[in-house]
């Protein structure tokens, strides 16, 4: 017996995951993301996107924001489920279909999220609005906003893959977290071995992408320009290109592990 | 979509499909028999497609006797009870229906190490449904672990473990805590692969691991479901995933509302599993395993924490599996309870020499109430368990007891 093709799982998974978590009261996430975006956005300057520290504070508190939420909303989905991934992967259930399902979901729970945390940040911040890719520059914020929020759910998953129970889960998050928050290259000058690390980290690329819409070497005070924040279309895409990048190796790692844990089954 | 979607016959399938297809004989209720035998209700193609190894067993349905292929069943064979003996067809979930027998077909082997003492008027063979072509008798799972062994190598789990189990058979798996049960049932699903050989039709499942363990179903201690979604969307799920590639979705929800229906959880399909009792939980976590046409369930403390009738139910509806043409192999703490329907027992029991579970006794219910002296299931656990776990301390005896039988 041939157990139903890959699209056919993806369906199958993607309307129960979906239906599950509609009965789990997946609204609260959203309302999560309502008050962390009122919050981040509250505590803005309002010389924020007129001078270089205030816009780089900002910016750096909206995208601890973004990966908050995002790991947030996986970290607890997989390891939660581990005994039931095992006992659907012998009746037939393919793991990339199961993976997919979850990606799908998620991005659709991120893009919610990202909307929601824009438009509460325009209440309190005005964007600049000249953009570099896309030619509006608040499409951009969304899209790396989204980008974050995305990627960080990956993040979860993968922890969440690896995690046998909860508890381990809601333990690594916080190290993931202040990894992502130290190595963004925002509190401190990062040189060497640690500045090789923060290429893996969705808040450093995160960071480049928002300082290079914002052009926040022009800003006033901006004393020392960066080549991360540089106004160009290469320092953008290149920032997207490594959210997107780690979002993928994020979801196949989660694929192999899920893999590996139930090989015997 | 395969050609028999379009025609709905069976014979139209592919070999492979079809011989499957024949082995899972579990769709009709006892009512839903009567109705169709009466003419109250007839089956449309699609439908009679799915419950066609229902009917061919039964040979009570009319719509489907012109396509099923020849069935006999055995003489009513006598079962042991508590009190006395009875006959198979007064037992719950025991069909009563006759079909007429063919004389040439060939009678099931007696496992070799079953024991079947002459003048103890137990006959060891159970309801059985024979259908035709059906192999030559071999058994359907054949069990035999040399060694089972881990950290390296260094601590030894099971040790000579060997026994087989044809179709129809309702097996109980005993042993005491830490005996090897589990161990023994993971080696047979190919979840932890032992040194030896699980057989299912004669196929290696350990070297065709991907295709064969399909064909074995597990109803774990612990559920596996998804407690916020409902009985119906679980099952269907779980046949869309199983049985997509040979069936349309309509197919696939009439086969969802027969099995729903055979367990007896149809009227809570809409349910959510979180408000379901324990019990109907269990039923949900079986229906999964039933719709998928697997050929052996093995069931693993399926009854722990339900009420006696809440068991003995389940029992029944796991004997109805076993008796359409499947093995069921059930791990119970309450073994008494449905002593009467075990056609075969399996004994595990620990070696205080080397700490291994070895099998202690395999062949049918009577003569394993005579083999160990007791009158109770329950009372083997005391026998062979240790006798700082409240039993006599005699697994040694009855391993060595056992070993010596077969040699002989």
């Amino acid at each position: 017996m041939e157990s139903a093709r890959l699209s056919t799982q993806v369906s199958v998974y993607f309307r129960k995951t979906v239906r599950i978590a509609f009965r789990e009261n997946c609204w609260k996430s959203v309302v999560f993301s309502v008050i962390i975006a009122f919050v981040a956005a509250a505590v803005a300057n309002k010389d924020m996107f007129i001078l270089y520290t205030a816009t780089k504070s900002g910016l750096f508190t909206l995208a601890s924001a973004c990966i908050w939420i995002g790991i947030f909303n996986t970290i607890q989905s997989i390891c939660k489920e581990h005994e039931i991934i095992c006992a659907d992967y012998r009746s037939g259930m393919k793991i990339s279909a199961f993976v997919i399902s979850n990606v799908l979901w998620q991005a659709i729970i991120c893009l919610v999220q990202t909307l929601i945390i824009f438009f509460i940040c325009r209440i309190f911040i005005d964007f600049n609005s000249d953009g570099i890719v896309l030619g509006y520059a608040p499409i951009e914020y969304i899209f790396t906003m989204f980008l974050l929020v995305f990627g960080s759910s990956m993040l979860g998953i993968m922890i969440s893959s690896i995690s046998s129970t909860p508890t381990t889960a809601m333990t690594i998050m916080p190290f993931v977290l202040i990894v992502q928050l130290i190595l963004c290259g925002v509190l401190f000058k990062l040189d060497g071995v640690a500045e090789k690390i923060s290429c893996i980290t969705f808040s450093k690329w995160g960071m480049s992408a928002f300082g290079s819409i914002a052009d926040m070497n022009t800003l006033e005070e901006c004393l020392l320009p960066e080549d991360c924040y540089s106004h160009n279309a290469e320092t953008l895409l290149y920032a997207w290109v490594w959210c997107i990048g780690i979002s993928a190796v994020c979801i196949l790692a989660s694929g192999i592990i899920l893999k590996i844990r139930n090989r015997n089954a | 979509m395969s050609e028999s979607k379009k025609t709905g016959n069976p014979w139209d399938m592919r070999k492979e499909e079809r011989d499957f297809f024949l082995m899972a004989g579990d769709i009709l209720s006892a009512e839903e028999r009567k109705d169709v035998a009466a003419g109250k209700t007839s089956i449309d193609p699609g439908e009679r497609l799915l419950r066609y190894s229902a009917n061919f067993g039964a040979g009570t349905a009319p719509t489907a006797s012109a396509e099923a292929p020849k069935t006999i069943r055995e003489p009513a064979p006598v079962f042991y009870a508590p009190g006395g003996f009875s006959k198979a067809g007064d037992l719950p979930g025991a069909a009563t229906a006759k079909a007429p027998k063919i004389p040439d077909a060939p009678a099931r082997k007696p496992a070799a190490a079953e024991p079947t003492p002459a003048g103890s008027g137990y006959k060891p063979a159970a309801v059985r449904r024979v259908t035709e072509p059906r192999p030559d008798r071999a058994p359907a799972i054949h069990v035999a672990i040399r060694k089972k062994t881990v950290r390296f190598g260094k601590k030894t789990l099971l040790r000579d473990v060997k026994f087989d189990a044809g179709y129809g058979d309702f097996m109980l798996i005993l042993g005491g805590s830490g005996a090897g049960k589990t161990t023994l049932v993971r080696a047979i699903l190919g979840e932890s692969k032992a040194d030896g050989k699980v057989l299912l039709d004669g196929n290696d499942l350990y070297s065709d691991f991907k295709k064969l363990k399909y064909q074995i179903g597990l109803v774990p201690q612990f559920l596996t479901l998804r407690v916020n979604d409902t009985v119906r969307n679980t099952v269907m799920d779980a046949a869309r995933i199983k049985l997509d590639r040979m069936f349309s979705v309509d197919e696939i929800a009439k086969r969802v509302d027969s099995v729903l229906r055979k367990v007896g959880i149809k009227e809570l399909e809409d349910s959510l599993i979180c408000n379901l009792s324990g019990g109907q939980k269990k039923k949900v976590a079986v229906a999964v395993q039933l719709v998928g046409f697997q050929k052996i369930f093995i069931c693993d403390e399926p009854d722990s924490g339900l009420d006696a009738a809440s068991r003995q139910q389940l029992m029944d509806i796991l004997k109805e599996i076993s008796d359409s043409g499947k093995i069921v192999m059930i791990i119970t703490h309450y073994p008494d309870d449905a002593i009467r329907l075990f056609t075969k027992i399996v004994v595990i029991a620990k070696s205080s020499a080397d700490k291994a579970g070895h099998l202690a006794y395999c062949g049918n219910v009577a003569d394993a109430l005579s083999f160990f002296g007791v009158s109770q299931l329950q009372a083997i656990m005391k026998e062979i368990n240790p006798r700082n776990e409240g039993g006599a301390g005699r697994a040694d005896f009855f391993i060595g007891k056992y070993a010596e039988g077969v040699r002989r």
